[in-house]
């Protein structure tokens, strides 16, 4: 097992040699941090104190390293560690900011690939096992041989922050390799032929041919792409599943259905006063945090939803699952509407199962 | 106690009013930031940003520009400037530049800048000669990777051959030498930028300036400042660049070939023209279906075809009245054929007839918006969802994005944080 990264502990030589920074400005970029860090020795700590609020500042700084074997890894595995702190302002903003950490690999045709990506809510100090044996062998082996890169990122969101000040460290990154040891086989064959006809001979040739064992194989992939966004104030903004919110704002998403008496599926529906008791909803828990998911239903036209909230998912095991949303609401006909306002993860839903009985005729 | 299902939830927004025999999994208008993926309601993509060219520069273009060799740029078209990102992350403009002679008095806190070694700086008719608008820098003071470099000075007038004054005192340290300035383009208001990838260089024009060319190094350049001016639609077509709207004085009804194989020459025998005499309408934009190349018009769609011949390559003999594009900038290329804004619906073409796919969405589509905002639309495909996203602006101002997954034929509304210019494929 080799470690191909240089100095990813961080002893004081962020600026030259192995690490170099890129982006922001001068006032944001990485820096070696002695004491900042979870393990022994340093950290790259990155941080804003003053400046216009509703900016992200983007920290990022990349490291070379070569591949010649591309094929003939074994495996291959990232560990990084990462913190992240505010100063205990009670400025009321503090909540509000995230910092999300980010870790790619950029192959020798100047692709990235994501590694890792996630945003955290600024709050106490918090010490992350950002990712540990995190396999990228596949990547490596997909875009093969020559110079790559690993690109860290961290990107502090400052929301509408007054007074406080929010930091971040990255924190022993490392990038281990192991390689399979392939022998050598040596055959010897012989080849032999022999002709017979008229006024007969006889012809025989003997070759040798070694055999040896290699796997050297070069993968060439057509180069990604991926979709973007231009704004009318300057912003480029790229789009992706990785993704939860739009540049740190939430989005709100919500389904509403038309307006049904039930009738398309129970025609003793039709023209009677029904009460729903209970809506079932049917999803697919997809993400490692629940979800906070908001039912309502409204009744007959009118103007005012009734509303149940609760947390949904969390386990993130891709499993179809329901959850109930106890309500009690009386009419003839219903709208509903589904919401999910997040900006920290997805969520997904199959279908919904309404619980109800009718009553008399409505008049 | 009953139960009433809606399940499978596959479905995206529709606007007839319900019905007995409407599929439950309609969505109704407001719903919005959702789609539809393999029969469940997913929360849409978020999106966090790449970069941040500057405040008030308005991003109308993103083009993805491979060359044969290989290598890759992703080119971004504002109003005034023309900038790529190179696969390694570092930006340029590319903008025509004017860098004759050198100045001799420049530095801080000086507005008024005196060239030296004959600058020739009043070139009246010269389309390259510096311009009110441009921007102004000295070399030593200009750091590529740091675009916009806060050293761009903005020209306010030229005053001579060897004179220009500033908006601004000159924020670099440098006083004197080598120097560059970088014309900026003039898109007219509510227009944007036509382009198209031809022969390994990216070719990029408008209603004001001459065509561009970018063959992948260096700066951009005028095409030829003969023939190819003020295009406002590009398209490659039987392996020539075809132009329309163009000309010195507008000829809002012409379309012009080049040669086969030089879109710098338009004058060669393989070179053409034509001018549609169906002068109770004009052309609103290009596009290719099949094999065939549609002009379209507001009211009109007119096809052309190869004929196989060197000097008289397309014939236009088919016309179809009745429907066309009233949004030159919603024309979206989809499955082999083009998805586009008509006066009543959204189309796309089938064979040669337009079919309208807008049904679902077409009343409140055109009613959030004026006719006059419609026409500015702005469409671009995302192949990797499946979906057209179309850019519309609402009577209040609003920047509303529709959707149209066109492997499912759903509907989805996106309302997205951040009021976007424009949307396209890029490099990552």
């Amino acid at each position: 097992m080799a470690e191909v990264l240089s100095n990813g502990g961080f002893t004081g030589s962020i600026d030259s040699d192995y690490w170099t920074k890129y982006g922001g400005s001068s006032r944001h970029m990485f820096y070696y941090d002695a004491t900042g860090a979870a393990h022994t020795g340093g950290a790259a700590k990155c941080g804003h104190t003053t400046g216009t609020p509703f900016t992200t500042m983007r920290y990022s700084m990349k490291q070379p390293f070569t591949l010649t074997a591309a094929a003939d890894i074994d495996t291959a595995n990232m560990d990084a560690w990462c913190q992240y702190n505010d100063n205990g302002s009670t400025d009321p903003e503090v909540p509000n900011c995230t910092i999300q950490f980010a870790v790619k690999l950029r192959d020798p045709d100047g692709n990235f690939h994501n590694v890792k990506t996630k945003t955290y809510n600024y709050g106490d100090l918090t010490s992350i096992t950002f990712m540990n044996n995190k396999d990228v062998k596949t990547i490596l082996q997909t875009y093969g041989n020559g110079t790559w890169y690993v690109h860290l990122s961290a990107f502090i969101y400052r929301a509408n922050l007054t007074g406080a000040w929010l930091v971040g460290w990255w924190d022993d990154i490392s990038l281990d390799i192991a390689y399979y040891d392939y022998g050598t086989v040596t055959e010897t064959i012989t080849l032999s032929e022999t002709a017979s006809g008229v006024g007969a001979f006889s012809d025989t040739f003997t070759d040798t041919i070694t055999l040896s064992d290699s796997g050297a194989l070069s993968a060439s992939a057509d180069p990604a792409f991926g979709y973007y966004f231009g704004s009318y104030d300057g912003k480029v903004y790229f789009e992706d599943s990785t993704y939860k919110s739009d540049d740190g704002t939430s989005i709100d998403a919500y389904w509403e259905s038309k307006e049904t008496d039930f009738a398309e599926e129970d025609m003793q529906a039709l023209g009677k006063f029904k009460t729903i008791y209970q809506i079932r909803l049917l999803y697919v828990d997809i993400s490692d945090a629940a979800a906070t998911v908001t039912i309502s239903v409204k009744p007959d036209g009118g103007a005012t939803w009734t509303a149940i909230t609760e947390n949904v998912g969390g386990v993130g095991d891709d499993t179809n699952k329901n959850k109930d949303f106890n309500i009690i609401i009386t009419g003839n006909s219903f709208k509903f509407r589904l919401q999910h306002d997040s900006a920290d993860n997805n969520f997904q839903w199959t279908g919904m199962e309404v619980d109800y009985t009718t009553g008399g005729d409505y008049f | 106690m009953r139960k009433y299902l809606i399940r499978p939830a596959s479905h995206g927004l529709d606007m007839s009013a319900p019905s007995l025999h409407q599929d439950l999994g309609h969505a109704d208008w407001p719903a919005q930031n959702f789609k539809i993926s393999q029969k469940s309601v997913l929360k849409r993509y978020g999106y966090g940003e790449d970069r941040d060219l500057g405040g008030g520069i308005d991003v109308q273009a993103i083009i993805y520009y491979k060359k044969s060799d290989g290598t890759i740029r992703t080119v971004y078209l504002t109003p005034t400037n023309a900038m790529i990102r190179e696969s390694s992350g570092t930006w340029s403009y590319i903008n025509v530049e004017y860098t004759t002679g050198t100045v001799d008095t420049a530095g801080v806190s000086v507005n008024v800048i005196t060239g030296a070694s004959t600058p020739d700086w009043v070139d009246t008719g010269d389309y390259t000669a510096p311009a009110i608008g441009d921007y102004f820098i000295i070399d030593d003071d200009h750091s590529s990777t740091a675009e916009p470099d806060t050293n761009w000075g903005v020209i306010e007038s030229i005053d001579s051959d060897t004179q220009i004054t500033l908006v601004d005192a000159y924020t670099g340290a440098s006083t004197d030498g080598d120097y560059t300035i970088s014309k900026q383009y003039a898109v007219p208001s509510g227009e944007r930028w036509s382009w198209a990838v031809v022969n390994d260089s990216v070719y990029f024009s408008n209603g004001a300036d001459y065509v561009q060319v970018y063959t992948g190094s260096g700066k951009a350049t005028q095409l030829n400042t003969t023939s190819a001016i003020k295009a406002r639609y590009l398209i490659e077509y039987a392996n020539r660049l075809i132009m329309a709207d163009y000309g010195s004085t507008r000829a809002a009804n012409g379309l012009a070939w080049s040669k086969e194989g030089d879109p710098s020459d338009w004058t060669d025998t393989t070179a053409g023209s034509n001018t549609f005499l169906q002068s109770d309408d004009y052309i609103t934009g290009l596009g290719k279906v099949g094999g065939s190349l549609v002009v379209y018009q507001r009211d009109s769609l007119i096809f052309g075809q190869r004929t196989g011949e060197y000097v008289a390559p397309i014939e236009f003999s088919r016309t179809k009245r009745g429907v066309g594009c009233i949004a030159p900038y919603s024309i979206v290329d989809v499955r082999g054929t083009n998805a586009f804004f008509g006066r009543d619906d959204v189309y796309i073409i089938d064979g040669e007839s337009p079919y309208p796919v807008g049904e679902k969405i077409r009343d409140k589509l055109f009613s959030v918006a004026t006719t006059t905002e419609l026409e500015k639309a702005y469409g671009y495909n995302n192949m990797l969802q499946n979906e057209v996203r179309w850019f519309v602006t609402d009577i209040d101002s609003n920047r509303l994005c529709f959707v149209w997954n066109y492997k499912l034929d759903e509907w989805y509304y996106y309302n997205l944080n951040d009021a976007m210019s424009c949307g396209g494929k890029g490099q990552l």
